[in-house]
């Protein structure tokens, strides 16, 4: 397991590193757009943790620069051309600088394709000492067995979800307790390994450095669900542009993630085809006007839709509200389908409490919640991110919710697999011969 | 048809998005906001005052404007005058400040004149002010000359401290004045005042003060009367003979000498003539007439 988090231990590094410079970026590159958030660390308010690392309380930071810009060349949340997400990036990236007045060089960004993919781990050992040290944590991570999920995936998160201590189960900070076998139930998020490169090699492209890959439904998560729903467990499903993503928390942590490739620009696509309308109106009319619950009134409620050819004045069309209603309800109904199918497969049904937030740009469209509850039969509501200082009005809204997760994500981050130490007999032989091979390449 | 429009692509181009990092960076900003000026406008004027021409150049210009200034009429001293001081201490004091009159304020120092005349030995402190009317009115203080010393450099005049005031040729000169005599006198003139002033009833026939082996004292009186005073303690010594003198009026009698150099047994030595006479009286029997 050693050799397998060097990238994130890597990455957590730098993060620190940008902590105490006290400037860090955030970067949400999505398939609809690109946000970058550019956050000010308070300085006086970062308490070293007992172990020595830098951590912040939630609040501690402001944002001091934002922007946004359509995306291009992303789809389905993954890189899909290399060139022109390059150039979304960096259009975001110099308004955000701009507005900020200061150079970022480290950013923390957010992967929302790539197939997330939860494993439940398990760990067990015996307490030398009968009290739970810092290096026991390690330990009991250490020996959790991790599943064979594929060469070609890579570990994003590892979370340490539950300790117990001889069949006490249910604590968050086993350090310092007495008992005789520690146990972890650790929440291990993979995704396919050639999105994150591609993600790696562009921002490495901006002249940027990565401080932190943070999966996107875990990022939207922190930011949309309120304390009470986090702690009892709720599902956020970030219905994005290409993928749609959702995560279950309970007691803080999240416990599953996955994402559905569908999202707001299938119906765009919807609307395009069955309405015969070029895709740019076609997104207009579905900002515009969309809908989900179609009711009498709607039948009269015409929508003209210039046409095509623009020169004929004369030519114009007009559709019903109802139409529109009617193409964009069934594939919306899909999605959620599709969404619950993975809400039945996590388990969700047997949490506390089964609190559905619906975040993302396309939970905007009116009658969404109604048609949730519906499809999913529970109780939805619409989340937006938590507000945060100096955040611009412009940003608040439902779909910003991953950025601002992000941000929340930067200053506070939870306990990952990597954080903790790794015990010296795992890591011993492996440095005794990197240093002999060392050793045999220069002499 | 439709018009074509090529819309332009919002996304800044590598090397614009690259110079407006650099420029974001704080060091960078402040090298091409203040250093590269500073250091340009620093070495203009480096450049410009390190040629030889401008130097003398304003060197002369300086000297001309200052020249200009310190010619003006009110600055010019057109006069010395010297107070409080006697004629030939005054013609020292004109010779020490060697100033050729008319001169400019600005080309004397006063204090540097203040310390030439004080370094003169009759001068005890001297006040030098400017007054109006271009009168440099110096006032000075004159050493008092308290006593003679003969030593082997000659006579000389000492102020209470010991200071040399002045030379003189013959002791008559300064008659008024009592005399020091001997190597290491004038190092210890104030002993000598007070002891002087404790002799004030032999003042008439007081000779002189000898300092004998640069350590003690010995008052020489007249008839060649001498008393030896000790090393520690002479004032007191002093005091004893002088109460001796005031009850037994012993310095008048035949006494050459007076040796109080041991505090426990002062030592009269009588004249020749006075211990044959005492001699002859303690040899003649009670009741017979001398």
């Amino acid at each position: 397991m050693s050799t397998l988090f060097e990238a994130q231990r890597a990455m957590r590094a730098r993060r620190e590193a940008a902590l105490k410079r006290g400037v860090v970026a955030v970067l949400d590159i999505g398939s609809a757009k690109v946000a970058c958030l550019v956050l000010q660390f308070a300085a006086d308010r970062i308490n070293a943790a007992s172990d020595g690392r830098p951590s912040l309380t939630h609040g501690a930071f402001r944002v001091i620069g934002a922007a946004t810009t359509r995306s291009r060349g992303v789809e389905f949340g993954e890189i899909a051309a290399m060139e022109e997400t390059e150039r979304a990036i960096r259009t975001a990236v110099t308004a955000a600088q701009k507005m900020a007045q200061t150079r970022v060089d480290h950013v923390i960004a957010c992967m929302s394709g790539g197939e997330p993919r939860s494993y439940g781990l398990t760990g067990e050992i015996p307490i030398e000492n009968g009290e739970v040290t810092q290096l026991d944590v390690g330990r009991v991570l250490a020996a959790c067995d991790v599943p064979d999920y594929g060469d070609d995936r890579e570990a994003l998160h590892a979370l340490p979800v539950n300790f117990a201590i001889d069949h006490r189960t249910g604590l968050s900070d086993p350090r310092g307790q007495v008992g005789g076998r520690l146990s972890v139930d650790m929440h291990l998020l993979t995704v396919d390994a050639a999105p994150v490169h591609n993600l790696l090699q562009c921002v490495r492209r901006c002249d940027l450095e990565l401080a932190g890959l943070v999966a996107a439904p875990y990022a939207s998560g922190i930011s949309a669900l309120v304390e009470d729903e986090q702690e009892l467990g709720a599902a956020c499903i970030d219905i994005g542009g290409g993928t749609t993503s959702l995560s279950i928390f309970v007691k803080r942590h999240m416990i599953y993630a996955d994402s559905v490739a569908m999202g707001g620009h299938h119906i765009t696509r919807d609307i395009c085809q069955g309405l015969h309308m070029p895709m740019a109106t076609a997104e207009r009319v579905k900002t515009l006007h969309g809908g989900l619950m179609a009711t009498g009134l709607d039948d009269r409620d015409l929508i003209e839709i210039p046409s095509a050819l623009e020169e004929f004045e004369s030519d114009r069309r007009q559709i019903s509200r109802s139409d529109l209603i009617g193409v964009i309800r069934p594939r919306m109904e899909e999605i959620l389908e599709e969404v619950r199918m993975r809400l039945d497969a996590s388990g969700f049904e047997y949490l506390p409490s089964q609190r559905v937030v619906i975040t993302g740009g396309s939970s905007q469209i009116p009658g969404m919640e109604t048609l949730a509850q519906r499809v999913l039969g529970r109780q939805a509501r619409i989340g937006k991110p938590l507000r945060v200082q100096g955040l611009p009005q412009a940003a608040t809204g439902a779909p910003f919710s991953a950025a601002v997760g992000l941000a929340l994500h930067a200053s506070h981050p939870q306990d990952e697999c990597w954080d903790f130490a790794i015990p010296a007999d795992r890591m011993g032989s492996k440095r005794v011969r990197r240093a002999l091979r060392w050793f045999r390449e220069n002499w | 048809m439709l018009p074509v429009k090529v819309a332009k692509d919002p996304a800044p181009s590598r090397i614009g998005y690259r110079l407006q990092r650099l420029w974001l960076t704080p060091r960078f900003r402040w090298m091409c906001r203040r250093g590269v000026p500073l250091t340009i406008f620093a070495a203009a004027i480096w450049s410009v005052a390190s040629h030889p021409a401008v130097q003398s150049w304003s060197t002369a210009l300086y000297t001309d404007l200052r020249g200009q200034i310190a010619e003006h009429p009110e600055l010019m001293i057109t006069k010395v005058s010297v107070g409080g001081a006697s004629p030939a201490v005054t013609t020292a004091i004109n010779g020490a400040l060697d100033l050729k009159v008319p001169v400019s304020s600005l080309d004397v120092s006063l204090p540097d004149l203040r310390h030439r005349i004080e370094a003169l030995d009759a001068v005890k402190s001297a006040d030098i002010r400017l007054v109006s009317g271009g009168v440099l009115d110096v006032r000075v203080t004159e050493r008092e000359a308290a006593v003679v010393w003969r030593s082997g450099e000659g006579l000389q005049l000492l102020d209470e401290q010991g200071i040399r005031v002045a030379s003189v040729s013959t002791r008559s000169t300064r008659a008024d004045l009592p005399l020091l005599v001997g190597t290491g006198a004038g190092a210890h003139v104030d002993e000598a005042l007070k002891l002087l002033r404790m002799a004030e009833p032999l003042q008439s026939r007081m000779r002189g003060l000898v300092r004998v082996g640069e350590r003690r004292w010995d008052v020489i009186l007249d008839r060649d009367q001498k008393i030896m005073l000790p090393e520690i303690g002479a004032e007191a010594a002093l005091g004893r003979i002088m109460a001796l003198h005031a009850a037994e009026d012993i310095l008048n009698r035949d006494v050459v000498l007076v040796d109080m150099r041991d505090a426990r047994r002062p030592i009269l030595r009588l004249s020749d003539f006075a211990i044959d006479e005492l001699r002859r009286l303690s040899a003649t029997p009670e009741g017979e007439d001398a």
